[in-house]
This record gives C-alpha cells, structure tokens and sequence, in this order.
C-alpha cells in the first residue's frame, strides 16, 4: 500500500469514526422548567441525511395552557450533508431515535382540547435568517388528536380530541424542518396546549368575575 | 392581578392557529428593517369574536449613534375589517443582543403613541391594566428589571431595577436566555379606532441618567402609595 493511499485511509478513518464536530443547537427559552420542561437529544451523523432531535415536552402548571414552550434552534456548520446541502431536522422520540413519536406530556390537571405547533423565523434582513419551515406535512400525524386540521409551514394545528388525565401523553410524529443551512441561522419552535370549550368557558367566566369584581371596587 | 391575566389570554385561545384571519396589519416603522440596528416578527396566533392575539419576537442589536440615541423599536398597527377592539399580547420574547455597544439594560420601556397627523375619534388608545404586566428572564422563573412596573399610565409602562441580578446582559443568539427579557400581560384596547387607522407601540431600553432614576422611582413610589390609598 503506497505512502498516499495509506495516509487517505487514515484520514477517511478520522472523518468516519470522529465524534460529532457539532450540531444544531436548542434551548429552551422559555418558561421556566419548573412551569414546562422538555428534554432533547441530538444525532447528527456526518453520513446521515438527516438530524435527529429526540423530544419530549411535558407541561406541569395550568399556566401553561395557551402558552407557548418556546425552543431556540441554532444551526451548526456541520448541518449540512456530504453534498453540502442542508440536513432536514427531524424530530423523534427522546428515549428512541428509531421511534418518530414526540412525546408531549399533559402534568396540568387541565383538560386540553387543541395542540399547536408553530414556527418561527428570525427577520429575513437579520444574518440569522435560517428560511426554516415545516416540510413533507402529509406524513405528519398525532395520537390521539389525529392528522392536523391546520398544516403549512410555520403551523400545524390538532384537534378533534381531549388529553384529560393528570400525566396523560400525546404522541406527535412525522414533523420535519427544512432550512438553508446558515451557520448559525436561528429559527423556533413553540409548542401550545390548549383547553377544551367547557375548561375555557370556566375560565372565561371566572375572568369576567374578577374583571367585574375589580371594577367594582374601582367605581 | 396576575391571574386574571393568565385567564384572560386563555380566553382568547379559543380557536388558536388557523392562521391570520383578517388581522391587523402591523409594521416595523422604526427603525428601518435594513438598518441593522432592531428586528422584529410578529407572530399572529388568529382571531376570535372578542379579541386578537399575538406574540412578538424583538431584537435590539446596536445604539445608530451610542449612547446619545438608543434604540427603540416602533411597530405600527393598522385596524382592517373585523379586527377586534383589543390586541393581547400574549408575550414579548426580546433578546438584548447589543453586544458591540456592551449595552446592559437597567430598564424597559413600551409606551402606545398616535400616528402623526392622524387624529383619533373618541380619544385614543390605551393598555388594558397596565401595572398587571410583568417582566421575566423566563416565564415563572427569575424576573428581570424586578419584575413588576416601577410606574405605568394607559398609554406607558416603565419597568426599572438598581440592582445588577435584575438588569439585561448583552448577548448572542446562543447566550439567550441570560440575554432575553419576556414581558407578560400587555393587552391594548384600541376600540376608538375605526378602520384604516393607526397607533404605534413603541419599545425602548436605556441606561438612565441619576435625574431619570430618581424620577422613575419618585413616580414608582407616588403609584405605590396610590394604589395603597385606594385600597383602604
């Protein structure tokens, strides 16, 4: 074996089996994980087509109902392919990379109704700018809210169904992000429960009472 | 206070992202979006009989001359068809990323201005409960600029804090959320307004002078005091 190709072995050796130089990375901006809590793991294997993020998001305080778990998404270099165009993102199961569920976690003790997923693009005139969007929406499905009643690129909407019980999971699969690779393009993704009609009307009712009662006191 | 808040963005919830329908059209007037020197987007959620919602993402990246002009963002909402008589923000995600001018932020501003030149019917608009609106590092977690306003009108919130833990580092995108200041609460009544006209909500952080200081906590206390008094 000659002197070169010896040396082309070594360093195809080195690109193969090196750890991962780096990778897409997320952070949960908002709220605090003692209101809402996800969890992520990230596999980003030079030879892979795509980024898979394991996720799992679970909801503790009934605050959280109507608002968003907000997660930063940070591009990497290396979230490319071999041929240099940018991995889609998949998200998957956060203990199962081979599992496409994404586990989402209802610990409020409020019943929902609607779940919501959005993306969100920093300002196409910032250097940030990442064009991310969901991608391939027909594959995407959910248990138990089924396919979603609202689907283009920076929304996905479910309905049709309730998550009562306290720990009670919904299995979300099938969401994929596309974006033009950028080094350290930003885009987020916010996940949103929502309550069901009669949950809301009680709340709405007891919103007007302090509202009036407040009034009230005023006058 | 707080809680009626919560259940009151609840209640606009009701029939969240089928997309904009028929919402208002809001604009970044200021600064310019080529500038360099803010960004925003918007992030409208849809729109029930009784009240629209929204979501804001900002960005602050630089002062345009120093600490003589500091930033301020203005968004300028245009009422169409069928929008409803409030707008409640749901949340305001802003990043400080002013690191070339190491701006670290001691205070916050959002205040609500007329379009020039365009005259309002019946008075203006107005925050609905503006000393309800709050100020986070991360929602539930630590406040920022002490949490609550230190002074608030219908038509301007101040929040401000002396000390260090409560300011807003600058940042990158990867720093947030040591960077990020989330304000929670803001909700606009703009029922005076007929179709085709305006108001701006204008943002702004500073570094004040001694005088300011002393006056935001002069007008902070005579709030407190006020509040007291109605109370009994």
């Amino acid at each position: 074996m000659s002197m070169h190709v010896r040396i082309g072995v070594v360093l195809a050796a080195f690109v193969l089996l090196a750890p991962q130089a780096g990778a897409v990375m997320i952070t949960q901006l908002d709220p605090d994980d003692s209101y809402a809590d996800a969890d992520w793991t990230i596999s980003n294997e030079p030879n892979a087509s795509v980024i898979l993020v394991g996720l799992r998001v679970e909801y503790f305080k009934p605050e959280m109902i109507g608002s968003p778990v907000l997660l930063q998404f940070v591009l990497d270099a290396n979230d490319l392919d071999l041929s240099g165009a940018p991995k889609d993102i998949h998200l998957v199961n956060y203990g199962d990379l081979d599992d496409p569920n994404v586990s989402l976690i209802n610990s409020t003790g409020v019943t929902w109704e609607d779940f919501h997923v959005l993306l969100v693009n920093v300002p196409t005139y910032l250097a940030e700018y990442a064009a991310a969007g969901f991608t391939d929406l027909a594959g995407v499905d959910s248990d138990p809210f089924g396919t979603p009643t609202v689907s283009a690129s920076d929304r996905l909407g479910f309905d049709g169904a309730t998550l009562s019980d306290r720990g009670s999971e919904a299995l979300l699969r099938g969401v994929h992000v596309e974006h033009n690779g950028t080094d350290g393009g930003v885009f987020y993704i916010k996940l949103i429960p929502t309550p069901e009609p009669a949950t809301l009307a009680l709340l709405v009712v007891g919103a007007a009472a302090i509202v009036t009662r407040r009034r009230r006191r005023v006058v | 206070m707080k809680t009626t808040w919560w259940l009151l963005g609840v209640a606009a919830l009701v029939a969240l992202p089928a997309g904009p329908a028929g919402a208002w059209i809001i604009t970044q007037i200021d600064p310019a979006t080529s500038s360099g020197y803010a960004g925003s987007t918007v992030v409208m959620y849809d729109t029930d009989p009784n009240v629209d919602v929204i979501e804001i993402h900002k960005y602050f990246i630089r002062d345009p001359n120093g600490e003589t002009m500091p930033v301020s963002l203005q968004l300028m909402f245009t009422r169409e068809p069928n929008d409803a008589d409030t707008i409640t923000i749901i949340d305001e995600f802003i990043l400080n990323l002013q690191i070339q001018d190491n701006r670290t932020w001691q205070d916050f501003h959002v205040a609500l201005l007329t379009e020039p030149n365009v005259v309002l019917r019946g008075g203006g608009v107005e925050f609905v409960n503006p000393g309800g609106a709050t100020a986070w590092q991360q929602t539930g977690g630590e406040t920022r600029l002490d949490g609550v306003p230190i002074s608030f009108s219908a038509t301007q919130v101040d929040w401000l804090t002396s000390d260090p833990n409560q300011a807003v580092p600058p940042g990158g995108f990867a720093d947030a959320p040591v960077n990020q200041l989330v304000l929670r609460g803001l909700a606009i009544d703009a029922s005076d307004l007929e179709t085709g006209e305006s108001f701006i909500l204008k943002e702004w952080p500073t570094v004040p002078e001694p005088g300011t200081l002393v006056l935001l906590t002069a007008a902070g206390l005579v709030a407190a005091l006020r509040k007291r008094r109605d109370r009994r």
